[in-house]
Protein backbone atom coordinates (compact mmCIF):
# COMPACT_ATOMS: atom_id res chain seq x y z
CA UNK A 1 0.00 0.00 0.00
CA UNK A 2 1.21 3.29 -1.16
CA UNK A 3 -0.41 6.54 1.10
CA UNK A 4 -0.66 9.84 -0.62
CA UNK A 5 -1.54 12.94 1.47
CA UNK A 6 -2.79 15.73 -0.89
CA UNK A 7 -2.40 18.73 1.28
CA UNK A 8 -0.69 22.36 0.80
CA UNK A 9 -1.74 24.94 3.68
CA UNK A 10 -3.87 27.54 1.85
CA UNK A 11 -7.56 26.82 1.45
CA UNK A 12 -9.34 27.00 -2.45
CA UNK A 13 -5.79 25.78 -3.89
CA UNK A 14 -7.42 22.53 -5.23
CA UNK A 15 -6.38 20.06 -3.47
CA UNK A 16 -9.99 17.96 -3.66
CA UNK A 17 -9.43 18.21 -7.26
CA UNK A 18 -6.16 17.13 -7.49
CA UNK A 19 -6.97 14.14 -5.00
CA UNK A 20 -9.87 13.14 -7.01
CA UNK A 21 -8.18 13.30 -10.13
CA UNK A 22 -5.38 11.66 -9.01
CA UNK A 23 -6.97 8.61 -7.35
CA UNK A 24 -9.15 8.12 -10.37
CA UNK A 25 -5.88 7.91 -12.50
CA UNK A 26 -4.38 5.60 -9.91
CA UNK A 27 -7.23 3.52 -9.99
CA UNK A 28 -7.32 2.43 -13.97
CA UNK A 29 -3.36 1.08 -12.36
CA UNK A 30 -4.85 -1.02 -9.62
CA UNK A 31 -7.24 -0.84 -6.35
CA UNK A 32 -7.54 2.91 -5.15
CA UNK A 33 -8.99 3.86 -2.10
CA UNK A 34 -9.66 7.92 -1.96
CA UNK A 35 -10.23 9.30 1.67
CA UNK A 36 -11.82 12.51 2.55
CA UNK A 37 -10.16 13.85 5.40
CA UNK A 38 -11.42 17.31 5.20
CA UNK A 39 -13.39 16.82 7.53
CA UNK A 40 -15.28 20.08 8.44
CA UNK A 41 -16.00 20.60 4.65
CA UNK A 42 -15.81 17.54 2.81
CA UNK A 43 -16.33 17.88 -1.01
CA UNK A 44 -14.80 15.13 -2.60
CA UNK A 45 -18.64 13.83 -3.51
CA UNK A 46 -19.10 17.13 -5.35
CA UNK A 47 -16.30 16.44 -7.63
CA UNK A 48 -16.71 12.27 -8.42
CA UNK A 49 -20.13 10.76 -8.72
CA UNK A 50 -19.22 8.16 -6.35
CA UNK A 51 -22.30 6.30 -5.24
CA UNK A 52 -22.47 5.84 -1.49
CA UNK A 53 -23.41 2.56 0.19
CA UNK A 54 -22.95 2.53 3.56
CA UNK A 55 -22.88 5.42 6.21
CA UNK A 56 -21.84 4.97 9.90
CA UNK A 57 -22.44 7.16 12.91
CA UNK A 58 -19.51 7.81 14.77
CA UNK A 59 -19.91 8.52 17.95
CA UNK A 60 -18.03 9.44 21.38
CA UNK A 61 -18.47 8.85 25.06
CA UNK A 62 -20.64 11.36 26.97
CA UNK A 63 -21.39 11.16 31.00
CA UNK A 64 -24.73 9.98 32.43
CA UNK A 65 -24.73 10.26 35.42
CA UNK A 66 -26.96 8.24 37.91
CA UNK A 67 -28.44 10.53 40.61
CA UNK A 68 -29.24 7.83 42.95
CA UNK A 69 -25.59 6.65 43.15
CA UNK A 70 -24.20 10.19 43.16
CA UNK A 71 -22.84 11.05 46.23
CA UNK A 72 -22.14 14.61 45.43
CA UNK A 73 -18.81 14.79 45.98
CA UNK A 74 -17.73 16.97 43.25
CA UNK A 75 -14.83 14.62 41.96
CA UNK A 76 -15.71 14.47 38.04
CA UNK A 77 -16.36 18.12 38.10
CA UNK A 78 -12.56 18.90 39.93
CA UNK A 79 -11.09 16.34 37.41
CA UNK A 80 -12.88 17.32 34.14
CA UNK A 81 -10.43 18.62 32.05
CA UNK A 82 -12.68 20.28 29.92
CA UNK A 83 -14.52 22.11 32.31
CA UNK A 84 -17.77 20.64 30.65
CA UNK A 85 -19.42 19.23 34.29
CA UNK A 86 -20.19 22.34 37.05
CA UNK A 87 -21.38 21.44 40.53
CA UNK A 88 -23.90 24.78 41.27
CA UNK A 89 -24.37 25.75 44.86
CA UNK A 90 -27.33 23.33 45.27
CA UNK A 91 -24.89 20.38 44.06
CA UNK A 92 -26.21 19.67 41.37
CA UNK A 93 -24.55 18.83 38.51
CA UNK A 94 -24.85 20.77 34.89
CA UNK A 95 -23.12 18.86 31.80
CA UNK A 96 -22.14 21.21 28.99
CA UNK A 97 -21.96 18.55 25.83
CA UNK A 98 -20.84 21.15 23.64
CA UNK A 99 -17.25 21.76 25.90
CA UNK A 100 -16.99 17.91 26.61
CA UNK A 101 -14.25 15.64 24.58
CA UNK A 102 -15.36 12.59 26.03
CA UNK A 103 -12.07 11.41 28.00
CA UNK A 104 -14.28 9.61 30.41
CA UNK A 105 -12.00 10.87 33.11
CA UNK A 106 -15.08 11.43 34.99
CA UNK A 107 -16.24 7.86 34.91
CA UNK A 108 -12.61 7.16 36.47
CA UNK A 109 -12.50 9.28 39.19
CA UNK A 110 -16.10 8.44 40.24
CA UNK A 111 -15.67 6.61 43.78
CA UNK A 112 -19.65 5.76 43.59
CA UNK A 113 -19.55 4.20 40.30
CA UNK A 114 -22.54 7.09 39.28
CA UNK A 115 -21.67 7.84 35.96
CA UNK A 116 -22.34 5.99 33.12
CA UNK A 117 -21.71 5.74 29.71
CA UNK A 118 -24.10 7.77 27.35
CA UNK A 119 -22.93 8.02 23.80
CA UNK A 120 -23.26 10.97 21.50
CA UNK A 121 -22.64 11.55 17.48
CA UNK A 122 -20.23 13.68 16.53
CA UNK A 123 -20.35 12.73 12.73
CA UNK A 124 -20.73 10.50 9.71
CA UNK A 125 -18.32 8.22 7.62
CA UNK A 126 -19.54 7.51 4.70
CA UNK A 127 -18.56 4.82 1.91
CA UNK A 128 -18.82 4.57 -1.69
CA UNK A 129 -17.43 3.61 -4.87
CA UNK A 130 -16.86 4.94 -8.22
CA UNK A 131 -15.81 2.36 -10.92
CA UNK A 132 -14.80 -1.45 -10.68
CA UNK A 133 -11.41 -0.10 -8.60
CA UNK A 134 -11.91 2.98 -6.82
CA UNK A 135 -13.62 3.03 -3.21
CA UNK A 136 -14.46 6.35 -1.29
CA UNK A 137 -14.25 6.93 2.50
CA UNK A 138 -15.75 10.27 3.70
CA UNK A 139 -15.42 11.68 7.35
CA UNK A 140 -18.20 14.54 7.80
CA UNK A 141 -18.07 16.57 11.10
CA UNK A 142 -21.41 17.40 12.33
CA UNK A 143 -21.88 21.17 12.34
CA UNK A 144 -21.34 22.55 15.87
CA UNK A 145 -18.88 19.75 17.20
CA UNK A 146 -15.27 21.65 17.79
CA UNK A 147 -13.19 18.55 17.54
CA UNK A 148 -12.44 18.34 14.17
CA UNK A 149 -8.89 17.12 14.06
CA UNK A 150 -10.18 14.01 16.48
CA UNK A 151 -12.29 13.44 13.98
CA UNK A 152 -9.33 13.10 11.37
CA UNK A 153 -7.25 11.04 14.42
CA UNK A 154 -10.12 8.52 13.66
CA UNK A 155 -10.83 8.47 10.60
CA UNK A 156 -7.09 7.23 10.15
CA UNK A 157 -6.78 4.96 13.36
CA UNK A 158 -10.32 3.38 12.31
CA UNK A 159 -9.69 2.24 9.04
CA UNK A 160 -5.98 1.06 8.79
CA UNK A 161 -6.99 -2.36 7.90
CA UNK A 162 -9.10 -1.13 5.16
CA UNK A 163 -6.17 1.06 4.12
CA UNK A 164 -3.87 -2.17 3.74
CA UNK A 165 -6.68 -3.60 1.04
CA UNK A 166 -5.55 -1.45 -1.41
CA UNK A 167 -2.46 -0.32 -3.49
CA UNK A 168 -3.25 3.19 -3.54
CA UNK A 169 -4.96 5.33 -0.42
CA UNK A 170 -5.10 8.93 -1.72
CA UNK A 171 -6.05 11.25 1.45
CA UNK A 172 -7.57 14.66 0.24
CA UNK A 173 -6.50 16.70 3.72
CA UNK A 174 -8.04 19.59 5.18
CA UNK A 175 -6.61 23.08 4.45
CA UNK A 176 -4.14 24.39 7.18
CA UNK A 177 -0.91 23.14 9.36
CA UNK A 178 -2.07 22.12 12.70
CA UNK A 179 -2.61 18.39 14.02
CA UNK A 180 -5.50 17.24 11.62
CA UNK A 181 -2.73 17.67 8.71
CA UNK A 182 -0.13 16.19 11.07
CA UNK A 183 -2.37 12.75 11.77
CA UNK A 184 -2.57 12.60 7.80
CA UNK A 185 1.07 13.50 6.28
CA UNK A 186 2.79 11.33 9.69
CA UNK A 187 0.76 8.38 7.71
CA UNK A 188 2.02 9.33 3.74
CA UNK A 189 4.70 7.62 1.76
CA UNK A 190 3.96 10.59 -0.30
CA UNK A 191 3.33 14.31 0.26
CA UNK A 192 1.40 15.96 -2.79
CA UNK A 193 1.13 20.00 -1.65
CA UNK A 194 -0.92 22.01 -3.92
CA UNK A 195 -0.32 25.50 -3.55
CA UNK A 196 -1.41 28.60 -6.12
CA UNK A 197 0.76 31.19 -7.29
CA UNK A 198 -0.17 33.80 -4.85
CA UNK A 199 1.50 35.89 -1.88
CA UNK A 200 -1.14 34.14 0.64
CA UNK A 201 -0.50 30.41 -1.53
CA UNK A 202 3.57 30.96 -1.12
CA UNK A 203 3.08 31.62 2.52
CA UNK A 204 1.11 28.62 3.85
CA UNK A 205 3.12 26.34 2.01
CA UNK A 206 5.67 27.93 3.83
CA UNK A 207 4.60 26.78 6.84
CA UNK A 208 3.26 23.23 5.40
CA UNK A 209 6.44 22.51 4.37
CA UNK A 210 8.14 23.61 7.95
CA UNK A 211 5.21 20.71 9.03
CA UNK A 212 6.35 18.11 6.96
CA UNK A 213 9.95 18.45 8.57
CA UNK A 214 8.59 17.52 12.00
CA UNK A 215 7.87 13.92 10.32
CA UNK A 216 10.63 11.77 11.22
CA UNK A 217 10.17 9.44 7.74
CA UNK A 218 11.35 10.67 4.76
CA UNK A 219 8.60 11.41 2.50
CA UNK A 220 8.57 12.12 -1.42
CA UNK A 221 6.99 15.50 -1.85
CA UNK A 222 6.00 16.77 -4.81
CA UNK A 223 4.47 20.31 -5.50
CA UNK A 224 2.14 21.24 -7.10
CA UNK A 225 1.95 24.80 -8.99
CA UNK A 226 -2.11 24.90 -9.64
CA UNK A 227 -3.68 27.91 -11.48
CA UNK A 228 -0.28 28.48 -13.22
CA UNK A 229 -0.46 31.67 -15.09
CA UNK A 230 -2.85 33.49 -12.67
CA UNK A 231 -2.28 36.98 -13.98
CA UNK A 232 0.60 38.51 -11.81
CA UNK A 233 1.40 34.93 -10.41
CA UNK A 234 4.52 34.25 -8.55
CA UNK A 235 5.46 30.71 -10.08
CA UNK A 236 8.80 31.53 -10.07
CA UNK A 237 8.61 32.11 -5.96
CA UNK A 238 7.28 28.67 -5.68
CA UNK A 239 9.31 27.29 -8.19
CA UNK A 240 12.36 28.27 -6.00
CA UNK A 241 10.91 27.40 -2.76
CA UNK A 242 10.55 23.99 -4.39
CA UNK A 243 14.42 23.97 -5.79
CA UNK A 244 15.86 25.12 -2.25
CA UNK A 245 13.93 21.87 -0.91
CA UNK A 246 14.68 19.50 -3.77
CA UNK A 247 10.67 19.22 -4.50
CA UNK A 248 9.64 18.27 -7.84
CA UNK A 249 7.40 20.66 -9.57
CA UNK A 250 4.52 19.79 -11.87
CA UNK A 251 2.44 23.25 -13.28
CA UNK A 252 -1.28 22.85 -13.83
CA UNK A 253 -2.71 25.79 -15.72
CA UNK A 254 -5.40 28.08 -14.87
CA UNK A 255 -8.50 26.70 -16.78
CA UNK A 256 -11.84 27.05 -17.04
CA UNK A 257 -12.32 23.34 -17.54
CA UNK A 258 -12.15 22.71 -13.59
CA UNK A 259 -14.72 24.46 -13.32
CA UNK A 260 -17.01 23.44 -15.71
CA UNK A 261 -15.90 19.61 -14.63
CA UNK A 262 -16.73 20.67 -11.02
CA UNK A 263 -20.12 21.66 -12.66
CA UNK A 264 -20.47 18.44 -13.92
CA UNK A 265 -19.53 16.44 -11.26
CA UNK A 266 -16.75 14.15 -13.51
CA UNK A 267 -13.07 14.24 -13.19
CA UNK A 268 -11.30 16.15 -15.71
CA UNK A 269 -9.11 13.37 -16.53
CA UNK A 270 -12.03 11.03 -18.20
CA UNK A 271 -14.10 14.49 -19.12
CA UNK A 272 -11.31 16.31 -20.66
CA UNK A 273 -8.18 13.69 -20.75
CA UNK A 274 -6.39 15.62 -23.78
CA UNK A 275 -6.50 18.86 -22.06
CA UNK A 276 -3.27 20.77 -20.60
CA UNK A 277 -4.50 20.43 -16.99
CA UNK A 278 -5.49 16.71 -17.14
CA UNK A 279 -2.01 16.24 -18.85
CA UNK A 280 0.01 17.68 -15.44
CA UNK A 281 -2.35 15.89 -13.26
CA UNK A 282 -0.91 12.32 -15.54
CA UNK A 283 2.38 13.68 -14.73
CA UNK A 284 1.90 13.38 -10.83
CA UNK A 285 -0.09 10.12 -11.30
CA UNK A 286 3.58 9.31 -12.81
CA UNK A 287 5.57 11.12 -10.12
CA UNK A 288 3.34 9.63 -7.49
CA UNK A 289 3.56 5.99 -8.20
CA UNK A 290 7.47 5.73 -9.67
CA UNK B 1 -19.58 45.62 17.09
CA UNK B 2 -17.67 41.96 16.28
CA UNK B 3 -17.89 40.98 12.68
CA UNK B 4 -16.48 37.44 11.63
CA UNK B 5 -15.74 36.59 8.01
CA UNK B 6 -15.92 33.05 7.47
CA UNK B 7 -16.72 30.74 4.57
CA UNK B 8 -16.92 26.69 5.21
CA UNK B 9 -15.11 25.97 1.75
CA UNK B 10 -11.47 27.66 1.64
CA UNK B 11 -10.33 29.99 -0.61
CA UNK B 12 -13.68 31.45 -1.47
CA UNK B 13 -11.95 35.25 -0.69
CA UNK B 14 -12.59 35.73 3.56
CA UNK B 15 -9.31 37.27 3.54
CA UNK B 16 -9.75 39.13 0.75
CA UNK B 17 -13.07 40.53 1.88
CA UNK B 18 -12.17 40.89 6.11
CA UNK B 19 -8.67 42.31 4.63
CA UNK B 20 -10.80 45.27 2.54
CA UNK B 21 -13.49 45.65 5.03
CA UNK B 22 -11.25 46.32 7.72
CA UNK B 23 -9.43 48.99 5.73
CA UNK B 24 -12.58 50.53 4.30
CA UNK B 25 -13.82 50.72 8.05
CA UNK B 26 -10.40 52.37 8.89
CA UNK B 27 -10.37 54.84 5.90
CA UNK B 28 -14.16 55.98 6.64
CA UNK B 29 -15.43 56.52 9.67
CA UNK B 30 -15.52 53.73 11.41
CA UNK B 31 -11.90 52.66 13.37
CA UNK B 32 -11.05 49.02 13.47
CA UNK B 33 -9.41 46.28 14.88
CA UNK B 34 -8.51 43.15 12.95
CA UNK B 35 -7.89 39.90 14.07
CA UNK B 36 -6.62 36.72 12.04
CA UNK B 37 -7.96 33.93 13.52
CA UNK B 38 -6.70 31.43 10.58
CA UNK B 39 -4.15 30.03 12.84
CA UNK B 40 -2.55 27.44 10.96
CA UNK B 41 -2.24 29.58 8.07
CA UNK B 42 -1.99 33.20 9.07
CA UNK B 43 -2.38 35.91 5.77
CA UNK B 44 -4.38 39.03 6.54
CA UNK B 45 -1.65 41.25 7.99
CA UNK B 46 0.03 40.29 4.58
CA UNK B 47 -2.83 40.99 2.86
CA UNK B 48 -2.78 44.74 4.53
CA UNK B 49 0.53 45.32 3.25
CA UNK B 50 3.06 43.03 6.21
CA UNK B 51 3.78 45.18 9.44
CA UNK B 52 4.71 48.83 9.60
CA UNK B 53 4.74 48.28 13.71
CA UNK B 54 4.89 45.68 16.00
CA UNK B 55 2.98 46.48 19.19
CA UNK B 56 3.68 43.43 20.44
CA UNK B 57 4.35 39.23 20.57
CA UNK B 58 2.93 37.20 23.29
CA UNK B 59 3.54 33.16 23.48
CA UNK B 60 0.72 30.90 24.41
CA UNK B 61 0.97 27.97 26.23
CA UNK B 62 -2.92 25.89 25.51
CA UNK B 63 -2.17 22.50 25.55
CA UNK B 64 -1.48 19.87 28.91
CA UNK B 65 0.27 17.03 27.85
CA UNK B 66 1.14 13.65 29.87
CA UNK B 67 4.40 12.76 30.17
CA UNK B 68 5.93 9.17 31.48
CA UNK B 69 8.58 8.50 33.66
CA UNK B 70 10.32 5.52 32.68
CA UNK B 71 12.16 4.97 36.10
CA UNK B 72 8.78 4.39 37.87
CA UNK B 73 6.72 2.99 35.08
CA UNK B 74 6.07 -0.80 35.50
CA UNK B 75 4.89 -1.26 32.19
CA UNK B 76 1.37 -2.41 33.18
CA UNK B 77 0.04 -0.44 30.16
CA UNK B 78 -3.42 0.01 31.86
CA UNK B 79 -2.43 3.84 30.46
CA UNK B 80 -3.39 2.28 26.87
CA UNK B 81 -6.90 1.01 27.76
CA UNK B 82 -7.55 4.33 29.42
CA UNK B 83 -6.74 6.82 26.37
CA UNK B 84 -9.66 7.80 24.72
CA UNK B 85 -7.53 9.28 22.06
CA UNK B 86 -4.90 7.00 20.56
CA UNK B 87 -2.39 8.94 22.55
CA UNK B 88 -0.40 6.43 23.79
CA UNK B 89 1.59 3.60 22.02
CA UNK B 90 3.44 0.66 23.13
CA UNK B 91 7.44 0.46 21.57
CA UNK B 92 9.46 -2.75 22.96
CA UNK B 93 6.95 -3.23 25.70
CA UNK B 94 6.79 0.46 26.85
CA UNK B 95 3.66 2.97 26.89
CA UNK B 96 5.03 6.11 24.71
CA UNK B 97 3.19 9.17 24.41
CA UNK B 98 2.11 10.53 21.15
CA UNK B 99 2.34 14.53 22.16
CA UNK B 100 0.15 15.39 18.93
CA UNK B 101 -2.32 13.34 19.63
CA UNK B 102 -2.57 13.87 24.05
CA UNK B 103 -5.25 16.06 24.95
CA UNK B 104 -3.60 16.50 28.24
CA UNK B 105 -7.28 14.97 30.21
CA UNK B 106 -4.92 12.84 32.50
CA UNK B 107 -7.07 9.75 32.18
CA UNK B 108 -3.66 7.66 31.87
CA UNK B 109 -2.60 9.30 34.85
CA UNK B 110 -5.41 8.34 37.05
CA UNK B 111 -5.23 4.67 35.96
CA UNK B 112 -1.68 4.85 36.59
CA UNK B 113 -0.78 2.39 39.76
CA UNK B 114 2.89 3.54 40.00
CA UNK B 115 1.70 7.12 39.77
CA UNK B 116 4.28 7.70 36.93
CA UNK B 117 2.45 10.04 34.50
CA UNK B 118 2.70 14.08 35.11
CA UNK B 119 1.14 16.42 32.97
CA UNK B 120 3.31 19.59 31.49
CA UNK B 121 2.29 22.47 29.41
CA UNK B 122 3.01 23.18 26.05
CA UNK B 123 3.59 26.27 24.42
CA UNK B 124 0.90 25.98 20.98
CA UNK B 125 1.51 29.05 19.15
CA UNK B 126 1.93 33.28 19.40
CA UNK B 127 -0.65 36.42 19.58
CA UNK B 128 1.13 39.31 17.93
CA UNK B 129 -0.42 42.61 17.16
CA UNK B 130 1.05 45.05 14.20
CA UNK B 131 -0.25 48.29 12.95
CA UNK B 132 -0.13 47.12 8.86
CA UNK B 133 1.49 49.53 6.25
CA UNK B 134 -2.00 50.28 5.09
CA UNK B 135 -2.68 51.37 8.75
CA UNK B 136 -5.17 48.62 10.46
CA UNK B 137 -3.99 47.75 13.60
CA UNK B 138 -4.25 43.82 13.13
CA UNK B 139 -3.89 41.06 16.15
CA UNK B 140 -2.74 37.46 14.67
CA UNK B 141 -3.03 34.55 16.20
CA UNK B 142 -0.60 31.91 14.55
CA UNK B 143 -0.07 28.46 15.26
CA UNK B 144 2.95 26.46 15.84
CA UNK B 145 2.80 23.99 12.74
CA UNK B 146 1.24 20.64 13.88
CA UNK B 147 -0.21 22.69 17.24
CA UNK B 148 -3.19 21.86 18.34
CA UNK B 149 -5.71 24.26 20.42
CA UNK B 150 -5.98 26.83 18.52
CA UNK B 151 -9.67 27.61 19.36
CA UNK B 152 -8.11 28.69 22.49
CA UNK B 153 -5.23 30.56 20.65
CA UNK B 154 -8.50 32.38 18.92
CA UNK B 155 -9.99 33.14 22.01
CA UNK B 156 -6.89 34.61 23.08
CA UNK B 157 -5.90 36.79 20.21
CA UNK B 158 -9.73 37.87 20.19
CA UNK B 159 -9.36 39.12 24.03
CA UNK B 160 -6.17 40.82 22.75
CA UNK B 161 -7.97 42.64 19.98
CA UNK B 162 -10.62 43.86 22.59
CA UNK B 163 -8.24 45.16 24.76
CA UNK B 164 -6.35 47.13 21.81
CA UNK B 165 -10.00 48.36 20.48
CA UNK B 166 -10.56 49.64 23.90
CA UNK B 167 -7.29 51.16 23.80
CA UNK B 168 -7.41 52.83 20.20
CA UNK B 169 -10.96 53.77 20.57
CA UNK B 170 -12.57 51.33 17.82
CA UNK B 171 -16.18 50.51 17.88
CA UNK B 172 -15.37 47.30 15.84
CA UNK B 173 -13.07 44.30 15.17
CA UNK B 174 -13.07 42.46 11.98
CA UNK B 175 -12.46 38.20 12.59
CA UNK B 176 -11.27 36.84 9.05
CA UNK B 177 -12.08 32.92 10.52
CA UNK B 178 -9.98 29.87 9.28
CA UNK B 179 -11.67 27.82 6.74
CA UNK B 180 -13.95 25.26 8.20
CA UNK B 181 -16.36 24.84 10.34
CA UNK B 182 -14.31 23.31 13.45
CA UNK B 183 -12.17 24.60 16.55
CA UNK B 184 -11.11 27.68 15.39
CA UNK B 185 -13.78 28.82 13.86
CA UNK B 186 -16.48 28.37 16.64
CA UNK B 187 -14.02 30.45 18.66
CA UNK B 188 -14.38 33.08 16.02
CA UNK B 189 -17.78 33.20 16.33
CA UNK B 190 -18.37 32.61 19.93
CA UNK B 191 -19.34 36.38 21.25
CA UNK B 192 -19.70 37.82 17.43
CA UNK B 193 -22.53 39.93 16.51
CA UNK B 194 -22.22 39.09 12.67
CA UNK B 195 -21.30 36.72 10.39
CA UNK B 196 -20.46 37.38 6.61
CA UNK B 197 -20.12 34.22 4.90
CA UNK B 198 -18.25 34.58 1.32
CA UNK B 199 -19.54 32.10 -0.83
CA UNK B 200 -18.39 31.23 -4.66
CA UNK B 201 -20.63 29.90 -6.97
CA UNK B 202 -19.82 26.17 -6.61
CA UNK B 203 -21.28 23.29 -4.94
CA UNK B 204 -18.81 22.96 -2.50
CA UNK B 205 -18.83 26.49 -0.99
CA UNK B 206 -22.01 26.83 -1.05
CA UNK B 207 -22.48 23.17 0.57
CA UNK B 208 -19.59 24.79 3.53
CA UNK B 209 -21.74 28.29 3.79
CA UNK B 210 -24.60 26.14 4.43
CA UNK B 211 -22.11 24.30 6.91
CA UNK B 212 -21.31 26.97 8.39
CA UNK B 213 -24.75 28.65 8.60
CA UNK B 214 -25.79 25.97 10.60
CA UNK B 215 -23.20 26.96 13.68
CA UNK B 216 -24.07 30.12 13.38
CA UNK B 217 -27.65 29.94 14.26
CA UNK B 218 -26.54 27.44 17.21
CA UNK B 219 -24.27 30.60 18.36
CA UNK B 220 -26.89 33.14 17.53
CA UNK B 221 -24.74 35.15 15.25
CA UNK B 222 -26.54 37.31 12.82
CA UNK B 223 -25.66 35.78 9.39
CA UNK B 224 -25.08 37.69 5.86
CA UNK B 225 -23.28 36.66 2.89
CA UNK B 226 -21.23 37.82 -0.15
CA UNK B 227 -21.52 36.26 -3.12
CA UNK B 228 -18.01 36.00 -4.62
CA UNK B 229 -16.26 35.96 -7.96
CA UNK B 230 -19.90 35.46 -8.99
CA UNK B 231 -18.74 35.70 -12.92
CA UNK B 232 -16.97 32.26 -12.68
CA UNK B 233 -17.33 30.74 -15.85
CA UNK B 234 -19.91 28.13 -15.92
CA UNK B 235 -21.33 28.52 -12.21
CA UNK B 236 -25.04 27.51 -12.08
CA UNK B 237 -26.21 28.95 -8.89
CA UNK B 238 -28.75 31.98 -9.66
CA UNK B 239 -30.23 32.76 -6.34
CA UNK B 240 -27.77 32.31 -3.45
CA UNK B 241 -30.02 34.44 -1.13
CA UNK B 242 -32.47 31.89 -1.65
CA UNK B 243 -30.33 28.78 -1.89
CA UNK B 244 -28.56 30.27 1.85
CA UNK B 245 -31.30 31.45 3.31
CA UNK B 246 -29.85 34.94 4.30
CA UNK B 247 -29.61 38.29 3.35
CA UNK B 248 -27.26 38.66 0.44
CA UNK B 249 -24.81 42.11 1.01
CA UNK B 250 -23.52 42.35 -2.50
CA UNK B 251 -21.94 40.52 -5.68
CA UNK B 252 -18.01 40.87 -6.56
CA UNK B 253 -16.98 40.12 -9.62
CA UNK B 254 -13.44 38.60 -10.35
CA UNK B 255 -10.91 40.78 -11.83
CA UNK B 256 -6.96 40.13 -12.17
CA UNK B 257 -6.55 43.13 -9.87
CA UNK B 258 -7.20 41.01 -6.97
CA UNK B 259 -4.16 38.70 -7.34
CA UNK B 260 -2.12 41.62 -8.46
CA UNK B 261 -3.27 43.53 -5.53
CA UNK B 262 -1.62 40.56 -3.38
CA UNK B 263 1.36 40.45 -5.11
CA UNK B 264 2.19 44.40 -4.43
CA UNK B 265 0.70 43.48 -0.69
CA UNK B 266 -2.24 45.99 -0.93
CA UNK B 267 -5.69 45.67 0.18
CA UNK B 268 -7.46 45.94 -3.24
CA UNK B 269 -8.86 49.21 -2.61
CA UNK B 270 -5.58 51.10 -1.77
CA UNK B 271 -4.57 48.94 -4.84
CA UNK B 272 -7.10 50.12 -7.43
CA UNK B 273 -9.29 52.08 -5.63
CA UNK B 274 -11.39 53.40 -8.96
CA UNK B 275 -11.48 49.64 -10.57
CA UNK B 276 -15.09 47.72 -10.83
CA UNK B 277 -14.06 45.40 -7.76
CA UNK B 278 -13.27 47.87 -6.00
CA UNK B 279 -16.68 49.76 -6.49
CA UNK B 280 -18.62 46.79 -5.82
CA UNK B 281 -16.69 46.18 -2.70
CA UNK B 282 -17.25 49.40 -1.23
CA UNK B 283 -20.43 49.79 -1.80
CA UNK B 284 -21.05 46.59 -0.68
CA UNK B 285 -19.41 48.40 2.54
CA UNK B 286 -21.07 51.02 2.69
CA UNK B 287 -24.29 49.53 2.57
CA UNK B 288 -22.96 47.06 5.59
CA UNK B 289 -21.66 49.48 7.52
CA UNK B 290 -24.65 52.14 7.50
CA UNK B 291 -27.86 49.26 7.56
CA UNK B 292 -26.04 46.69 9.07
CA UNK B 293 -23.75 47.72 12.07
CA UNK B 294 -25.33 51.06 13.00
Amino acid sequence: MKAIAVAGGKGGTGKTFVAVNLARLLSSRDKTLLVDADVENPSTLFALPAEVKEVKQVESFKPLIDEAKCSKCGLCVKNCPEHALVMLVDKRILYFEDLCSGCEVCKLVCPSSAVNRGLRVEGLFKYGSYGESLDVVVGELKPGIRRSGFMITRLIEEHRGLFEKYSYVVVDSPPGSGVGLLSVVKEADVVVAVSEPTPLGLNDLKKFLTLLERVEKRLKVILVVNKHGLPGGLERDLEEEASKRGLPVIAIPYSELVVKSYVERRPIVDLHPESQVSKGLVEVARLVSS
Amino acid sequence: MEIVVASGKGGTGKTFVAANLAYYMKTSVEPVVAVDADAEAPDLLLTLGGSGEELFEKPVSASRKASIDYNKCTQCLKCLDACRFYALRVIEGKPFVIEEYCEGCNACGIVCPANCISLYVKETGIVRADVSRSGVPVVTADLDVGGRNSGELVFLAKSEAYALSRELKAKHVVVDAAAGIGCPVISSLAGAHVLITVVEPTPPSISGAKRLLEVAEKMRVKPFAVLNKFDMPSSRIDDPARELGVEVLGKIPYHRSVVEAYVNMKPLLAYAPDGEVSKRLKEIFNYFVESVLR
